[in-house]
């Protein structure tokens, strides 16, 4: 049964709907006979047609010789009369199965030019519209032939089957990420996972089967199921999206998925949206949805649900990423060539993700072409890029190799200013992903990701930071309902600061921070109404908190170096999604996070009478190599459940408890690369972070506009916040420069979405508080009295429209403006007369706040040569960020002045209109 | 509207078109607190303490907000008592002639005020470190040319480690005009001019307690101070490890701020603090190891390429005739009869010279801006104590 199973994987190609009468496919006499691949490669080209067939089916096939021109049909017949082969005719494609004998009574429609099913069927009206703007371009994909799922021979003994495979992009065949699969006449339905896979159960007997996905042509598949099998399918791109077919209650995946607070936005939408300075960014576009806010224009961390930049678990392909930014945090580190899209949880994190606190941003790498080769290229203001992808063999193995790099030295050098002379500033990139897909079992994938970054301002010191990740998977089918996944992860962060003016200080500093995790997840779909996940998770973590070292022999430093840190976390995680009714959906799933800290290391016992200071330190206890100094854990419960009210509507409320042995401390608003990471050890207990999340999705105008409100609450244990001019950087009692507290964050998102059509982008509010409070019964532990104060990321009110408006194939326009209340800073609340000096006296944290964030960007995207069979293709953009040319504040500050005056002062990045164009090539 | 096009000039438009602004907002709060700004050394005394109260930040009253009538001792790890007496409002100083600082000893400062009591921690006077050389170096820095004026340290016993420096400057100076005047002795002046903050370095993170070619203070050629002679009096301090934090981060939070990664600001506490709740007060009672050395330079002995400004670059004599009359003239008059008069004046020029020449039955007036015929205005015209003239050899 499982062999036959296995042999059933059908691929059917579904060209353009220019299809022939395929009856009369005839082939010219053929003179001797041939084997049945010579006959195939004559035919090919002969008729420009094409089969799809494994070679080894084939490999004993003589086709006899035909004196006259006989129909093709007839000679498939006679060949395959004594072998357990059959054929469909489909249009052009002449697809083969083995073992698989079609039903010789097949439907008179089979060879006629009519589709089996037709769309009207879904209603008139809804068809109709769909044809008006282009009604010779048809947007679906119609299969005038039925495709024979299972084997005819196996009479099931269930009124239903399970039918699963992958679903492919035609033109490159990456996998098509949540696309729906799905019966309109019996309402059901499913969606591909991330490697485009899919599981549907579905009745015995005949059936329309409907694939649908983003910028892809929809398609409609007639099937007659006769048991449990396989049907891989590719879609065809869309070449320009004008307007999607509109079918009504299909649509609402928003109303109907279990996600909650998980948004995910493909890299072509990405690219459609107003760039920063003409670069794209993953990460910014991550800004303008609801819930997602930063701490300033040029801070490339983000603040998910009033949680710190740490508590995002960043991803490139499973691979988290220490450091999310270049250039102090003008940008983001992910090259938009070789990303495929994000998906960001905010809220509803499944169990297969642990460790961070707040969000999951999964960032996935784009696969290679596996059809053939291309070369990308672009510049923008800020960087020149180049990507190369292609099949090494074809729709087996792809690679993709894509980088940057910025030219903004060079530019510096040409002008010639104090201010510049002593500063450079360049970063580059590199990922790469190779697939491997072995048979149909089994497919390994590497993804290697390589970031830099270096500059000076305006000083002598340099500065270099960089990630350096890579990861091996490996995937293996046991059955259309079972898969498992293990992977391999290196991810490592470094940074270093070199001083080299004078060779008598001249030093070396390096901090690194090493992860190394294996992962192995088993799913498993034993029918439609569950979805297993059961897995595990054994990481470990190697720091250097920093080591001081001279540059040279010549230099006078001393070298110091803070003692290594090393712990193993580990996650077992187990889940289902699974169906109440037809209703009510829910998620469960149980992770079982534990942190081991392990020695060496010298462990400090504190009088518990005083504040904690290096004088109150009582004893210690030395662990040696590998013994465990302290172990943290619990269960960690994540759920969500979905509740359809109505057609269009439907609740949902999601519960997650998150444990973080990570923390990023840093004493500036923005993220700076010389902020330090720290493991928890015994005085740094691990964050605990909750999150309740309730939604109302509801979808308006036969699903054209997608409305949701959440609401959330969150409150955080053991959150880190540092002691007033704490030093964080080689700082050897770094646990003595540090509170803990508890924080909470409220809010309510709302957002109006409008997926397609000529015009479509989304407006967002955000309401939200988040604070922190950190307590003590010592008045100098205490920060703003023991009370609850704003973070530094706090901001009450933002809101977002995003706007892109297709004038044409050619033309486009995209406008964001975005809206923010300013974030919460310390003012001076009084002055005083000191050593000749007037000084200021900050007192509560974040008591005040700069002014209101708001700014305008709108560009303008040119694609050059749309036909079909481009070579090249090209896509201009030009832009302009900050139309109004508001002073948006970066930061206010104050500075006591020689002549005892003080000043407040105001600084503002970006305060003028900045245009900006960005060209790419594509061959 | 005024587009800016940057090509591909990203980091430029951050280096270069990132604004500063002016910003005053709207502080309401204000908090008052006590104020302590004493400093005790091993050099001789009288030592000073000032005590006052912070102000509120929008204020633009007195600068200074002092408090009186407290009783301030300073206690030494002896035992031995020392009152301080107020001589000022809110200057309290020691009378004790015999007493100053001992190296190596302890002392806290008390001040008992409205029946609180506060304390500064006991620290100790570190052993003070001569001053191996302060010499000065023609360079440019900013593309500005000026003489640096450099310090060379060092402690053999290894032990320092955090140093800060402050300078008492002294310069000679000519006004061009004071020969016209009656008061030709106000043509030569001295000025004075302290430094205002702390000039910290530590050496902790080397391996030999060296500081060499420490920059104490740059002098371009836009200003006087070496255009005849100048003398520089630079203090050592050798601080305890809590005070050089203090000061440093006095400086980052005062000075510092503006970049793209600034700390936050948060409360900066002193080491004085109210026995009764241990909350602590603002500034510091600094006790340290000081050492001096003074240098002069004079204008002769500097390379000819540097030009110093001679601060009077700006001196213009203007000349008015009026008609004599019987009455006398009064500056109302002078502004009526002449409005040039009348808009130089609120230019802050002033009547240098009034001659009458009954002969010829005019008044002349000469007028110039004060400082450039009163040196004064801007300084002292007798030379302090401690000033030498150069020796001509």
């Amino acid at each position: 049964m499982k062999n036959a199973l296995l042999s059933l994987f059908i691929f059917i190609l579904i060209h353009h709907s220019t299809a022939q009468n395929n009856s009369k496919l005839v082939i010219s006499p053929i003179q001797n006979s041939v084997t049945f691949s010579e006959f195939v490669n004559n035919a090919e080209h002969n008729l420009n047609i094409k089969f799809f067939y494994k070679e080894n089916w084939v490999d004993s096939l003589i086709i006899m010789n035909y004196p006259d021109s006989t129909e093709l049909s007839t000679i498939l017949h006679d060949a395959f009369m004594l072998s357990k082969l059959s054929y469909i005719i489909d249009g052009s494609n002449i697809i083969i199965t083995n073992d698989n004998k079609l039903q010789t009574s097949l439907p008179e429609d089979f060879f006629t030019n009519k589709p089996a099913i037709n769309i009207k069927t879904k209603g008139t009206e809804a068809t109709n519209s769909s044809f008006i703007n282009k009604p010779e371009k048809k947007e679906v994909q119609i299969s005038n032939s039925i495709t024979v799922i299972g084997n005819p021979k196996v009479i099931s003994s269930e009124s239903n089957c399970s039918i699963s495979g992958k679903v492919l992009n035609h033109e490159d065949g990456q996998p098509v990420v949540g696309a729906q699969i799905y019966i309109q006449k019996l309402n059901i339905g499913t969606i591909t996972d991330p490697s485009g896979y899919y599981v549907l159960n579905v009745p015995v007997g005949k059936s329309e089967l409907m694939f649908k996905s983003m910028g892809l042509k929809d398609l409609s598949l007639p099937i007659h199921v006769y048991s449990n099998g396989s049907l891989n399918v590719n879609m065809e791109k869309s070449d320009v999206l004008i307007n999607e077919i509109k079918v009504i209650a299909e649509n609402n995946n928003n109303v109907k998925n279990l996600n909650m607070g998980v948004q995910q936005i493909n890299i072509d939408k990405i690219k459609q949206i107003t760039a920063t300075l003409g670069e794209v960014d993953v990460l910014k576009t991550a800004l303008l949805l609801p819930g997602v806010q930063t701490v300033g224009e040029g801070s490339s961390g983000f603040n998910v649900r009033g949680g710190s930049t740490d508590q995002n678990l960043i991803l490139f392909d499973d691979i988290p990423i220490f450091n999310s930014s270049h250039l102090f945090g003008f940008f983001s580190v992910f090259n938009p060539e070789t990303v495929k899209d994000f998906k960001l949880y905010k809220s509803g994190i499944p169990a297969t993700y642990g460790g961070r606190a707040s969000s999951v941003f999964d960032v996935e790498a784009k696969q290679g072409n596996l059809k053939k080769y291309a070369i990308s290229g672009g510049i923008s203001p800020v960087t020149g890029k180049l990507t190369l992808e292609g099949p090494i063999i074809k729709d087996k193995l792809s690679v993709i190799i894509g980088g940057r790099s910025t030219y903004s030295d060079w530019i510096l050098k040409q002008i010639d200013s104090p201010q510049t002379r002593k500063s450079s500033a360049n970063f580059y990139d590199i990922s790469t992903k190779i697939l491997y897909l072995l048979n149909d079992k089994n497919e390994i994938s590497f993804t290697g990701y390589l970031s830099r970054d270096n500059f000076t301002l305006n000083s002598d010191t340099a500065y270099h930071y960089q990630n350096k990740c890579a990861g091996l998977f490996f995937k293996h089918y046991f059955s259309p309902t079972v898969y498992s996944k293990i992977s391999g992860i290196y991810s490592n962060y470094q940074y270093n600061i070199t001083r080299d003016d004078d060779p008598e200080l001249a030093f070396n500093m390096k901090y690194d921070i090493d992860y190394k995790s294996v992962k192995s997840e088993l799913h498993y779909f034993p029918n439609s109404k569950h979805n297993f996940i059961v897995g595990s998770e054994i990481t470990r973590y190697d720091m250097t908190p920093g080591n001081m070292t001279p540059h040279s022999s010549e230099s006078d430093i001393t070298e110091f170096k803070l003692p290594k840190e090393q712990s193993i976390e580990t996650g077992l995680f187990l889940s289902n999604e699974f169906k109440i009714s037809n209703r009510f959906s829910a998620y469960l799933g149980v992770r079982l996070a534990n942190f081991f800290i392990l020695g060496p290391y010298k462990d400090y016992e504190y009088n518990p009478l005083v504040p904690k200071r290096v004088e109150s330190r009582m004893d210690s206890t030395q662990y040696a190599k590998n013994e465990i100094v302290k172990t943290y854990g619990e269960p960690e419960i994540r759920f969500s459940s979905r509740y359809i009210l109505g057609v269009n509507n439907s609740l949902k409320f999601s519960y997650n408890k998150v444990h973080q042995f990570v923390h990023m401390i840093s004493n500036s608003s923005a993220i700076s690369p010389t902020d330090v990471w720290k493991i928890s050890d015994p005085t740094i207990k691990p964050l605990i972070g909750e999150q309740f999340a309730l939604g109302y999705y509801h979808n308006l105008f036969t699903n054209t506009i997608e409305a949701s409100a959440e609401l959330y609450y969150k409150k955080t244990r053991n959150h880190l916040d540092y002691k007033s001019g704490a030093e964080l950087l080689l700082n050897p009692n770094l646990d003595v420069a540090l509170l803990s507290g508890i924080g909470r964050a409220y809010g309510l998102e709302l957002l109006l979405k409008k997926e397609k059509g000529k015009i479509n982008g989304w407006v967002s509010y955000t309401y939200s508080k988040s604070e922190l409070k950190i307590d003590s019964k010592f008045a100098e532990d205490r920060i703003n009295d023991g009370e609850y104060y704003p973070t530094d990321y706090d901001k009450t009110h933002d809101f977002t429209i995003v706007a892109n408006y297709k004038h044409s194939r050619r033309y486009s326009i995209s406008s964001t403006f975005t809206y923010s209340t300013g974030r919460p800073i310390s003012m001076p609340v009084a002055k005083y007369n000191f050593r000749n000096n007037q000084l200021l006296h900050y007192s509560n944290r974040n008591e005040y706040r700069i002014p209101d964030y708001l700014r305008w960007d709108i560009s303008l995207n040119i694609y050059e040569n749309l036909k079909s069979n481009k070579t090249i293709s090209n896509f201009w953009s030009i832009g302009i960020y900050n139309v109004t040319g508001r002073h948006n504040a970066y930061s206010v500050y104050f500075k006591s002045t020689e002549s005892r005056k003080l000043n407040g002062y105001l600084l503002s990045v970006f305060a003028k209109p900045i245009i900006n164009v960005s060209y790419n090539v594509r061959f | 509207m005024r587009y800016l096009v940057y090509i591909p000039i990203y980091l430029v438009v951050i280096i270069l078109a990132s604004c500063v602004y002016n910003y005053e907002p709207d502080i309401s709060k204000y908090e008052n607190i006590l104020v302590v700004d004493g400093e005790l050394t091993n050099l001789p005394g009288p030592y000073k303490v000032k005590l006052s109260r912070s102000l509120n930040y929008n204020s633009n009253g007195r600068p200074d907000n002092p408090v009186c009538d407290a009783q301030i001792k300073i206690i030494e790890d002896t035992g031995l008592e020392i009152p301080l007496y107020e001589t000022d409002d809110g200057v309290y100083e020691t009378i004790d002639i015999d007493f100053q600082g001992i190296v190596d000893n302890s002392y806290k400062l008390q001040i008992i005020l409205d029946g609180e009591t506060y304390e500064s921690d006991f620290e100790t006077i570190k052993n003070p470190i001569p001053i191996d050389s302060i010499y000065w170096q023609l360079t440019t820095r900013n593309n500005n040319l000026g003489i640096d004026i450099l310090l060379d340290t060092h402690d053999i016993n290894n032990n320092t480690h955090f140093y800060a420096w402050d300078y008492e400057e002294t310069w000679k100076f000519q006004v061009p005009y004071a020969m016209l005047t009656e008061h030709p002795e106000r043509e030569i002046c001295y000025k004075d001019v302290n430094s205002t903050k702390f000039d910290l370095t530590s050496t902790a993170n080397r391996n030999n307690d060296i500081v060499n070619g420490h920059s104490i203070k740059f002098i371009t050629e836009e200003t006087n101070r070496l255009f005849l002679r100048y003398t520089i009096l630079v203090k050592q301090h050798s601080l305890s490890e809590p005070a050089y934090k203090y000061f440093k981060d006095i400086n980052a939070l005062n000075y510092n701020q503006g970049t793209l990664f600034d700390p936050i600001p948060g409360p900066l506490m002193g080491n004085v603090k109210n026995l009764s709740d241990d909350q602590r007060i603002l500034g510091y009672f600094l006790v340290c190891g000081t050492s001096e050395k003074r240098i002069f330079i004079d204008r002769n002995d500097l390379p000819e390429s540097y030009i110093p400004s001679s601060g009077n670059e700006d001196c213009r004599l203007y000349t008015f005739e009026y008609p004599s009359m019987s009455r006398p003239w009064t500056e109302r008059l002078y502004r009526l009869y002449h409005p040039e008069v009348d808009s130089l004046m609120n230019k802050g020029y002033s009547i240098l010279s009034e001659n009458t020449y009954p002969e010829s039955y005019i008044v002349l007036i000469t007028l110039a801006k004060t400082p450039c015929y009163n040196c004064t205005a801007n300084g002292t015209n007798t030379p302090p104590e401690f000033w030498i003239e150069r020796e001509e050899d």
